[in-house]
Formats: C-alpha cells, structure tokens, sequence
C-alpha cells in the first residue's frame, strides 16, 4: 500500500474498504458515504497537493468519488482498493489539468507571478543555515512545502507526492500513474533537486 | 566520480534502490565532498518532511456536494420505460369523456370500414389507428367487437387512468385530437439483428422516425430543467462512445419556448448499444426523447438523441402530438 494499511484506530483500511464496496454493491447505499468519509481526506489532499488549488481540488475530489459510485462494480477485489483509489485520482487530476479551461487558469497564474518576480527583482539563492527547515513552525514548513511543490512541473509533483508525501513504493508509483520505472527514477531525482533548490531560496527569502 | 554523477543518483541512493557497486561509489564520494553531502543530507531532510506533510480536510459539505452531484445526474431511469412500457396518466374527468368518446367514436368508424372492407384480405383495423391501451390493441389483434370497448368507456371512472403502449405499437398521445395517427414507435439497432428482417426493420424505423417518449401527462408540476451533459458524457464515455457535438452547445437553452430540445450527436460502439438501452432506460425527467440512428461507421454506430423538456416550470397540459 501507498500508505500505511492501517489507521491509528488499528482498522484495517483497505480490508475495511473493501468491505464496504461489496457492502454497496449489495445494495446498502450508505455504505458509499462511510466509504467516502474513509477516504475524503487522502482523495482531496492529493488532488489539493497535485491541482495547488482549493477550489479545483473541491470539485476533482468529488469527481473521483463519483467515479468510484460509476465503476466500483467493474473494481476487482483480489487488486488492492486504494491503489485503484490512488490511480483513479490521479488520472482524474490529470484529466482536469489536460483541460483547455484550467490551462488558462494556470497560465494566467503563471503570467502574474512572473510579473511579481520582475517587479521584486531577481533572487539570489545563497547558503542557509544548516537545517533551517527545522526553525519552521509546522503550519509553516507545510506551507513552504506546498509551495515549493506547485513549482514543479506536474509529472515531477505527481511522481515526488506519491512517493514522499504518500510513500507509495517504485513499483505502486509505476502502477498509479503507468510510467516505466526509469521515468519515474529520474523525475523523483529531477523533482528532488528542484524542491531543494526552490526550498532553499524560500528560506533565503525569508531571512533577507 | 564526479559532482553531477553524484548528483544524479542521490534520489535513488537515498531510496536505498541504487546498485550496491553504485552506492559505495556515491558513499566514497561524499565523505570527500562536503557540498554532496549538504546536498544528501537536504535531500533527506526534505523527503522526511514531506512524509509529515498533513493531510488536509475537504469542504464540510463535502460528501452532500457528491451526494447531491449524484442526484443531479440524469438519473437515467424511466423514460424508456416509459417507451416501452405502459405508462398511466391521469386525466380530467371531462377530458377523459371527450377522450372515450373520441375513441368510440373512430372504432365505430373503423367497424365500419372494416365492414365494407370485408373481402379484403388485409386486417381490417390496422394497429396504426391507436387511441387504446395495450389490452385494448390486444383485444383488436384477436378480433373482439367495439363492444367491449364502449363498455369500457361507459364505466370509465370519475378520474380515468389511460395507459400508453410502448414501443411494440400505437400510443393515445393523439387522444382527443381526431384520431390522428400517433408516432411510429422505433428501437436502437442491435448489431446482431442488423441481417434480420425484424432488425432492418428497427433500423427502418429508426432512420424514418424516432423513438418517441409519451408526451401526455396532465397535473404535473414541472420545474424548468437544463440538461446535465457532463453526466451524460460521463454515461457515454463509461460505454466506449462519445459526443460528437451538443446542440445548444452546453445543453442549456432560453426557457423561453414551451419546449426545450436538446440533440446530442453520439457515436455508441455496436457491442454497447444494448447497455446504452438500458442507460436510457433509466433516464426519467423529460418530456420526449427520441434516438434516431444516423449511420454507422466501423464497430460505430452514430445516433441522434433528441431530449425535450418542459421549460415553463407550471402545470403541463395534456398534449397531443
């Protein structure tokens, strides 16, 4: 599993899942609602993590869950359920940034933060601290870490939030997405480098 | 080896999935470069951080959005159903008068016909005529006198229940209007029957005249309704087809009209067509719908759904098509 099997309550989440998909195809409609509550919050944080918008990831997340009501019948149950979870919300926020509508957002986005960055000037990644990262209160650290992660480009923040954010394996990370190993490799090295790169001068910035 | 080959393997030295050969020559290397190492140990630190990384809480009304984007969803129930099956609408007591004795009046001219037509060798009431329930049909196919239709008629109760057939033959949405003959009823095509008489037949039918929902009802409050095409893309894309084009674009149109057609152009595969059948069986809310088999390409095959709701938001009147 991507994540750990189980919760802190020691349910075992993907058995507790499969249980209530059966539960729901037999009928019990409530069922798909405590299968949402199960799962809400790993499907929208990795929609809000891969989309860096709230309200994107509002709308994302709910569209997997409607596509797990659609297809859950066609879902194979010796195949882990939260792989095919992860697999369905990565190809739906895919999806949804292959859009023509949300390609415009994002290069509106892009167009004024490039507008603020003339403006300020450019800056200059210097040499930090050893481990300042660890000066940051948590609520800020995840917040850098957010941000540091919608400068990558979407393959490498797909690749670098499977992987470090949700700890999905090599071989999970090529299943969920259906890139060859060696992709994914040399992304999470790209996307790494970069993240290091970025969060470093974050921190420059912060101390100037 | 060098800074940038260091470099690049870090990630995977990191995961602990490099070459056991590889991995002593990156840990050679960073005892002796201290700029590697800051960039390991940052490399690390980051990735330890990032697993810490909360997950974030959607919107509280999160799980009514789905809900709610679940029952917006054509419910796809219904309306060919109501195609196929009898469906009952209830009617005025003064129309449902004017009804039977319209419907009395026409069998009493088709006995007579039939009666002047008596050395033909052709069915002397032909099932086009409608203006009957299915068991009336039945009972005009096995040769029963008006007799027991204007007894029907007489003792037809203060708020009448009429039935209409479905697709297997005539309907009363003509009721009232002169016996004018209602819409050929129609089918999609299946690809197996495609060489059969009764599937050229369908096809015929098809390409001639739609399939047509009962478009009677009466007393029914009807909100204005616009039509969820992502659902139905959704629906469409699920069996391997797709919309060519929707007219209006977005499937919404002025409310002005009595009427609000929405036509989508959709290619089905052949294999989907029955399950598309029973997506559209489904389908409950509007008005009319039709599907007309334009062509097929391939394993395609391109139809023409044609979807009609009320957009005046009161009371529908019994029509008459």
């Amino acid at each position: 599993m991507p994540v750990d099997d189980t919760d802190y309550q020691g349910i075992d989440i993907e058995e507790e899942s499969k249980t209530l998909a059966r539960d729901f195809l037999a009928g019990d409609t409530d069922a798909f609602n405590r299968l949402i509550i199960l799962h809400q919050k790993l499907v929208f944080s990795l929609c809000l993590r891969l989309l860096g918008d709230y309200d994107d990831a509002d709308d994302c997340a709910q569209e997997v869950f409607l596509k797990i009501h659609r297809y859950l019948k066609g879902f194979r149950f010796e195949s882990s359920f939260r792989t095919w979870l992860y697999r369905v919300t990565v190809n739906t926020c895919k999806n949804l940034m292959d859009s023509s509508e949300y390609r415009m957002k994002r290069k509106k986005v892009r167009i004024e933060e490039e507008y603020r960055s003339e403006e300020e000037g450019e800056r200059v990644i210097k040499d930090s601290s050893p481990s300042p990262l660890a000066l940051l209160g948590r609520k800020e650290l995840g917040r850098m870490l957010d941000d540091a992660l919608e400068t990558l480009p979407a393959a490498q923040r797909l690749v670098v939030v499977l992987k470090d954010v949700e700890g999905a394996s090599y071989e999970q990370i090529t299943e969920i997405t259906g890139m060859k190993t060696g992709t994914v490799k040399s992304k999470l090295s790209r996307a790494r480098l970069k993240l290091r790169k970025v969060i470093k001068g974050m921190i420059n910035d912060e101390m100037s | 080896m060098r800074c940038h080959e260091v470099e690049e393997d870090l990630s995977e030295y990191i995961d602990g999935v490099l070459s056991h050969e590889r991995a002593e020559l990156v840990e050679q290397h960073l005892l002796e470069c201290r700029k590697c190492r800051e960039l390991c140990d940052s490399m690390r630190e980051i990735a330890g951080y990032m697993a810490e990384m909360e997950r974030v809480d959607p919107p509280a009304d999160f799980i009514q959005s789905i809900n709610a984007r679940l029952g917006a969803m054509p419910s796809f129930s219904g309306s060919l159903r109501r195609m196929l099956s009898p469906v009952r609408v209830r009617l005025p007591l003064e129309l449902a008068g004017v009804a039977a004795a319209v419907i009395l009046i026409f069998y009493v001219a088709q006995f007579n016909l039939r009666e002047k037509a008596a050395d033909s060798p052709l069915p002397s009431v032909p099932a086009e005529t409608g203006l009957r329930d299915a068991e009336e049909i039945k009972d005009t196919k096995t040769g029963s006198s008006t007799e027991s239709l204007r007894k029907k008629d007489e003792t037809a109760p203060p708020q009448a229940d009429v039935k209409v057939s479905g697709s297997s033959g005539p309907r009363p949405d003509d009721l009232g209007e002169k016996g004018k003959v209602p819409e050929k009823q129609g089918f999609f095509v299946s690809g197996k029957e495609e060489n059969t008489e009764s599937g050229e037949e369908k096809i015929r039918g098809l390409e001639k005249d739609a399939v047509m929902a009962p478009a009677l009802r009466s007393g029914i409050v009807r909100q204005p309704r616009r039509v969820d095409v992502e659902s139905w893309r959704l629906r469409i894309d699920a069996l391997g087809g797709k919309i060519i084009d929707i007219q209006p674009p977005g499937g919404v149109s002025s409310p002005d009209s009595a009427s609000v057609p929405v036509i989508f152009n959709i290619e089905i595969p052949v294999k989907s067509h029955e399950r598309f059948l029973q997506e559209l069986d489904k389908i409950k809310g509007f008005e009319k719908i039709s599907a007309e088999v334009t062509g097929a390409e391939g394993d395609f095959l391109k139809i023409r759904l044609v979807i009609e709701y009320p957009s005046d938001g009161g009371a529908v009147k019994p029509e008459v098509e």
